[in-house]
């Protein structure tokens, strides 16, 4: 599972030229989410027996660099409708290349994109897989919690 | 999405709501009527539970309170003074109560939609503020003795 969400990561940020270096994956309990900026998105299979949640959380630096490399050319505001919509789509297609790799015949729900001052989150109550990636002086952190 | 699926939608999890609610502190919500809301942007500060779901209608529902409030569900449920760890786990379990009614009602009322929940997920903080696109955002809000109690819900225009 773990091999495969680093894998879905790295063909879809490829796609844009973005080449994230990630950390081992590290195994947490409960699902919970640290930084002020993240996309979250539910899976759940037909039959309503597996499901759970990929986060991905940014630092502002990752989020500027990971926005020019999307639209090269366009100046855009971090936390505007087109950047996090940008962000949440990068997200869906991730998740997308993740469920196809764990041959995974379920559903996503749509992505919804947090941001928040002093936040804190508790994204599942059970255990998640997560993995850092750094690029561009910046961070992004990618859980998946999925029983 | 038809307006009267969207409306059906809408009012399982406000059923479902008021009928958790209840359950867990014996007392009443007051529901406002549904208003669209005038954009996809949801803003609050304080316990915010995300419910998402899909199958053939797919959608989140949000539910918005003070920390106050949820320090009340919690007091009713359990003993001492909660910690935000402890608001955050209450307002986890009191929106899973929330989304597996509201998705029996729907299942119930849309024969083969086959909808189901992922799993809940809450928020403490400050100017929390939650995107999502291509949808339709609808407001509900729910008056009580302790406080009030937002619910918004954002359908998706058209399933893939």
């Amino acid at each position: 599972m773990i091999e495969a969400l680093s894998e879905a990561v790295n063909d879809i940020f490829g796609t844009f030229g973005v080449s994230p270096k990630c950390s081992d994956a590290t195994k947490l309990e409960p699902h919970i989410i640290e930084k002020s900026f993240c996309v979250v998105i539910g899976i759940v299979d037909g039959g309503g027996d597996r499901k759970g949640v990929l986060s991905f959380e940014f630092d502002k630096p990752f989020v500027l660099g990971l926005l020019a490399a999307m639209m090269p050319g366009i100046d855009v505001h971090v936390e505007s409708e087109m950047g996090i919509s940008a962000i949440s789509e990068i997200a869906n297609m991730v998740t997308g290349k993740l469920l196809t790799k764990l041959n995974f015949a379920g559903m996503t729900t749509p992505p919804t994109g947090v941001i928040g001052q002093n936040m804190k989150g508790l994204l599942n109550t059970t255990y998640a897989y997560k993995i850092i990636y750094h690029w561009q002086n910046g961070s992004m952190a990618v859980t998946l919690s999925l029983i | 999405m038809d307006k009267q699926v969207a409306e059906q939608i809408i009012r399982s999890f406000v059923g479902a709501t008021m009928n958790v609610y209840r359950s867990l502190t014996n007392t009443d919500l007051a529901p406002s009527g549904i208003e669209k809301a005038p954009s996809l942007l949801f803003k609050a500060s304080g316990v915010v539970i995300l419910l998402s779901f899909s199958g053939a209608f797919a959608g989140r529902t949000i539910l918005a309170t003070s920390e106050e409030m949820m320090e009340f569900i919690y007091e009713c449920i359990m003993d001492g003074k909660p910690t935000q760890d402890d608001l955050l786990v209450t307002a986890n379990e009191f929106g899973n109560m929330v989304v597996g009614h509201a998705v029996t009602d729907i299942n119930n009322r849309f024969r083969g939609s086959n909808v189901r929940p992922t799993p809940p997920s809450s928020y403490i903080g400050e100017n929390l503020t939650f995107f999502n696109f291509k949808m339709s955002a609808y407001n509900v809000v729910f008056k009580s003795q302790q406080g009030i109690l937002k619910l918004n819900v954002a359908l998706e225009e058209e399933r893939k």
